[in-house]
């Protein structure tokens, strides 16, 4: 060999070479694989966009559930609450404070007698209310004369209406 | 206007469009860069092949902050170290694997032995490391300045041009000793 080598001598020639028309199969390769990658990628994104939206709705399916359990238990707790207290309605105790106030209770009775209705009949039955309210009609009949009833019976005996 | 400019510019407005003209420009000396790089003709076909769909692939990405051929020859790059290191792994040593590629280059299809002068430079190229042989051919093949070896290679101005003489001494070495 030489004692020194010339790097010119040699230049940028390589003993590589290709087969004929290398290049120009090489590039509608290279097109065809692009393209078709291209796709698969499209697809890819379809894929995920679609995964992550059944995600978002199952996801909904899973928590909306929970979300009503946790609110429906906090509702029994506290219709069990006012049930404690010896009261049928699920409506919480705080929501109708003005049955729980005795001041209001003394209040509501009347210094005449003519509603004397106490805590208790209020709140338990309807039909202790009605006969409570039907004895102001009793006392004004009680105090009408054999008279007064006769003409009224009569007047009754002509309406059209009653009869 | 630079030819990567105008490439850049064609793919802005014609991504495919833009890609041929690319593959027209770059094809030739991408092949040439690999194929030193892996020396059979079929292993730089198929990483060929991988570099120009990344390319493809990465051209939305790519913001025209660097050159094209700067990003282009760093891709080249990284696909023939790839494929080399996979190589490596099967053979499982470095020496190995330049070993190979020896035989593959005194025993292949598509190389002109009649040429004996430079088959043996491309001999002694490959028996430099990975990265020298890197630097080498992107200077002395491919005629790029240090500061695009640098970008390509990550690789800092002076230390390549330390290492492109080192390389060539030995390089010099070699061809006198034998």
């Amino acid at each position: 060999m030489e004692k020194n080598f010339d790097f010119d001598k040699i230049g940028k020639n390589t003993p590589y070479f290709t087969p004929e028309g290398f290049f120009d199969e090489m590039q509608k390769k290279i097109l065809l694989t692009a393209e078709r990658d291209i796709r698969k990628h499209r697809r890819m994104k379809i894929a995920v966009i679609t995964l992550l939206a059944a995600a978002a709705v199952f996801s909904g399916f899973v928590f909306f559930p929970i979300g009503n359990d946790i609110a429906q238990p906090q509702q029994q707790k506290l219709a069990k609450t006012d049930t404690a207290k010896g009261k049928t309605s699920t409506v919480h105790s705080t929501d109708i404070p003005t049955y729980s106030s005795t001041k209001e209770n003394k209040d509501r009775v009347g210094a005449n007698g003519e509603l004397q209705i106490s805590d208790r009949k209020r709140t338990y039955t309807t039909s202790v209310i009605q006969s409570d309210r039907n004895t102001p009609n009793e006392e004004w009949i009680e105090q009408l004369s054999d008279e007064d009833l006769k003409s009224l019976t009569s007047m009754a005996d002509n309406d059209e209406f009653l009869n | 206007m630079t030819k990567d400019e105008t490439i850049y510019r064609m793919i802005k407005s014609d991504k495919e469009g833009g890609f041929r003209i690319l593959l027209d420009a770059y094809q030739k000396p991408v092949y040439y860069f690999i194929r030193r790089m892996v020396v059979v003709h079929e292993d730089a076909e198929d990483v060929m092949q991988e570099t120009f769909v990344k390319i493809f692939l990465g051209l939305n990405g790519f913001r025209g902050d660097s050159a094209l051929s700067t990003w282009i020859y760093r891709i080249a790059m990284n696909e023939s170290l790839r494929f080399l290191n996979k190589k490596e792994i099967k053979i499982v040593s470095a020496d190995n694997v330049h070993d190979e590629l020896i035989d593959s280059l005194k025993a292949s299809d598509y190389i002109d032995y009649d040429d004996k002068m430079t088959v043996k430079f491309q001999e002694v190229i490959l028996r430099l490391s990975d990265k020298q042989r890197v630097i080498f051919n992107l200077r002395y093949y491919d005629e790029m300045d240090y500061q695009q070896i640098s970008k390509v290679t990550d690789t800092k101005v002076a230390t390549l041009k330390v290492t492109y003489h080192y390389i060539k001494e030995k390089i010099k070495k070699y061809m006198v000793e034998e």
